[in-house]
């Protein structure tokens, strides 16, 4: 095992085992990784937790339990950015500088609800990082749609006979229009997606102001796949372009994984029961839009690298998991 | 601060002296989102703390965001203000309830204002008194003066109750008028205002790996409704603890709970909220047989300070300046739930909405309709005519 992944392995864990998560609930692993890659990129630094309405508020546990090895602060549907940012302001106050203030949010907590909270509280550039976990639908409330709900899905309020139309919002571009100084997109489908995922976290720990990281969050009863197969859905996702991943590092855009040979997003639909009713006809329409978004975004990467150019290495700490090659290969 | 801030009698505005008040108060942040007429105090505090690192001023994207921002800032520690008006007050309702839930100590301004619809930026007091079942201490102003004092005051019954209050004060009648105002030196109140500190059990602090307002069984979620329900039980002690503290700190009356003018023995009471209070002062000139009584602590309601005051009077006529579409006003209903078993006749009436001037003569009119008509049976409020004001 690489020295790297011995100490992810290894490491302290900030969501504790017992915690009331789903079985096969891709974002309790991801929820794990970005605590635990933000506290391994500040030793010593605290953190505090603040959850949105969602699936997170019960799963970190009923009074007088914490799932979490930090402070959580549990706040109605739409004010977690506001109250980050409120948090913020007191604790620099009370000289706790140091202190990482992360929001985990659900996609309907941030693309559809809370969404203006967000895009103030981007504006305002808060020294916050705000994580978008992004499972698709309201799930906790049973699989509603949300403004993240990909075109074509099944959830309870878009039936297969009157289906979900339009597309999924665009919320890492739309966040990086707000000139933050991070946006990524993270998901857990191997082992050099973990990497990725890691050097993802740890960037957004040493970067100041506004960081957001979307992470893509397989439910295994809202997308409707056996609960063992969350981290080949993330692959799929990603592999197949459906979920491309990408940082935008200070208005730098990066794609941070090209798939040598793309997967048809059709192995991605077909993996889940909320596609199952698609025609072949739908599958290419979808597929049609997920090559014309790898196109634009592929057109954002290039130009921007030449007149910005990555962040120079010198001004980046070195951490546990050191980011890869922009060429890696999924195994 | 000290240095800039002026004190001694003045000509200020409820807007200006809301501010100076949490300034003296020495907040150290504040949620800003403007509306009418309450946008002055935010204007002047921006101005006040303008280049200063030891207070966080946030221009918020809404009134929803702008509670939760200091509902977090106080929990992780820090005293804050806010203020807002009417619709702002009503999109931040699900804030008002959790504030109160979690026991967080703000103190926000209600400029009082009408709601839609239709539209209207006039005073009344619809927008606070739907949120007097969110469980937040309430106090409502006749004057400038009383809006600087009750701050004061507030920060005071916030932080021991630990309790939200929101201190109430009409637009336009008090927010956009100016009268003299006593500003009281810093030194002054720092020495009747004791710094914020955060019970430990309560505050967020990043040491500490606790979950805050988790999920709870039902037996746990009555346990902290009861410590709510309790702890506003406890602070009609305290309001007057600390009105009477003031006042004698700062040699200037400090109202608690109710305030009394008139006859103590006369046979009508009239029961009044906000600056319909200051109004019926010029009743007194020519009746002396009338007790006026003005609730300034409206939450927790002082209910057995208003039964004593009334215990010797046989017409009781309330004025309520909201309603309460379907049943009594929200004061008048509060008063008929006395034990008012002496009292010949009791009306509430409900005037003043949008602006609605509320005159001595409708006032007068409102006695005269208690003292003859037939109003102790009614379960329905007497709404104030027009041609009356």
């Amino acid at each position: 095992m690489p020295e790297w992944l011995d100490e992810i392995v290894s490491e302290d864990k900030l969501l504790h085992c017992g915690h009331a998560a789903c079985a096969g609930c891709a974002p309790a692993i991801n929820v794990r990784h970005v605590l635990d890659g933000l506290a391994a990129a500040k030793p010593g630094s605290k953190i505090v937790l603040v959850i949105p309405a969602s699936c997170w508020t019960i799963i970190a546990g009923v009074w007088p339990t914490n799932a979490f090895g930090v402070a959580v602060h549990l706040t109605p549907f739409a004010s977690a950015a506001a109250e980050a940012s409120g948090i913020k302001a007191a604790l620099r106050l009370r000289g706790h500088e140091d202190t990482q203030v992360v929001v985990w949010a659900g996609d309907g907590g941030t693309c559809d609800i809370g969404f203006s909270g967000v895009s103030a509280a981007a504006e305002r550039n808060e020294d916050l990082i705000y994580v978008l976990n992004d499972n698709e639908a309201y799930m906790n409330t049973g699989v509603q749609k949300s403004g993240a709900t990909p075109e074509g899905a099944w959830t309870t309020t878009t039936p297969t006979t009157a289906p979900r139309r339009g597309q999924k919002k665009d919320i890492a571009r739309i966040m990086a229009a707000h000139g933050i100084p991070y946006v990524a997109t993270l998901a857990l489908g191997s082992v050099p997606m973990l990497r990725d995922f890691r050097a993802k976290v740890a960037r957004s720990a040493e970067v100041q102001g506004f960081r957001f990281l979307h992470v893509l969050g397989p439910c295994p009863p809202g997308w409707r796949y056996p609960t063992s197969q969350s981290t080949e859905l993330a692959r799929l996702a990603v592999e197949s372009r459906y979920f491309p991943l990408l940082e935008c590092d200070h208005g730098a855009w990066r794609i941070t994984f090209r798939p040598k040979r793309p997967r048809p997003v059709g192995e991605f639909l077909e993996a889940q029961g909320r596609f199952s009713h698609l025609s072949p006809e739908q599958v290419e329409t979808i597929q049609s839009h997920v090559d014309e978004r790898w196109n634009l975004l592929a057109a954002l990467e290039s130009p921007l690298r030449e007149v910005a150019g990555p962040p120079s290495p010198s001004t980046r700490r070195p951490t546990s998991a050191s980011r890869g090659p922009s060429d890696w290969r999924a195994p | 601060m000290s240095a800039t801030l002026p004190h001694g009698r003045m000509v200020l505005t409820s807007d200006e002296a809301a501010a100076y008040a949490a300034m003296l108060a020495r907040v150290r942040a504040v949620g800003c989102y403007p509306i009418t007429p309450q946008t002055i105090i935010v204007e002047r505090l921006a101005g006040l703390v303008a280049g200063r690192d030891d207070v966080e001023f946030a221009n918020l994207e809404s009134e929803h965001s702008m509670f939760g921002y200091v509902i977090a800032a106080s929990r992780a520690g820090v005293r804050t203000f806010t203020a807002t008006s009417s619709q702002g007050l009503l999109y931040a309702h699900e804030q008002l309830h959790r504030a109160s839930r979690e026991r967080v100590p703000l103190v926000a301004v209600d400029i009082n204002r009408a709601v839609l619809a239709p539209w209207s930026i006039q005073p009344d007091l619809s927008d606070s008194m739907s949120q007097r079942d969110t469980g937040w201490i309430q106090l409502y102003c006749a004057t400038a003066q009383e809006v600087m004092d009750s701050i004061l005051c507030a920060y005071w019954i916030a932080e021991w109750a630990m309790l939200p209050v929101l201190v109430c004060a009409e637009g336009f009648l008090l927010s956009h008028t100016s009268e003299v105002v006593d500003v009281p030196e810093q030194s002054m109140v720092d020495a009747f205002l004791p710094a914020f500190c955060a019970p430990d059990e309560w505050l967020l602090d990043p040491e500490l790996p606790r979950n805050y307002s988790a999920m709870t069984e039902p037996d746990d979620y009555v346990a902290f409704q009861r410590r709510v329900a309790d702890a506003m039980d406890g602070a009609r002690g305290l309001i007057e603890a600390v009105a009477s503290e003031f006042t004698s700190r700062f040699g200037r009356h400090k109202a608690g709970a109710l305030e009394l003018a008139g006859n103590r023995a006369a046979a009508a009471a009239l029961v009044t909220i906000g600056t319909i209070g200051d109004t019926a002062l010029e009743l007194l000139e020519d009746d002396d047989d009338l007790l006026l009584v003005r609730v300034h602590a409206y939450r927790p309601f002082p209910a057995a300070e208003l039964a004593a005051a009334l215990a010797g009077v046989s017409y009781v006529s309330v004025v309520d300046r909201a309603p309460a579409f379907g049943s009594l006003g929200p004061l008048g209903a509060d008063v008929k739930s006395l034990d008012l078993k002496h009292v010949k006749a009791a009306t509430d009436f409900v005037g003043g909405l949008g602006g609605q001037d509320v005159t001595p003569r409708a006032l007068r009119w409102a006695l005269e309709q208690t003292r003859t008509g037939g109003g102790r049976s009614s379960l329905l409020p007497v709404y104030i005519p027009e041609g009356v004001s």
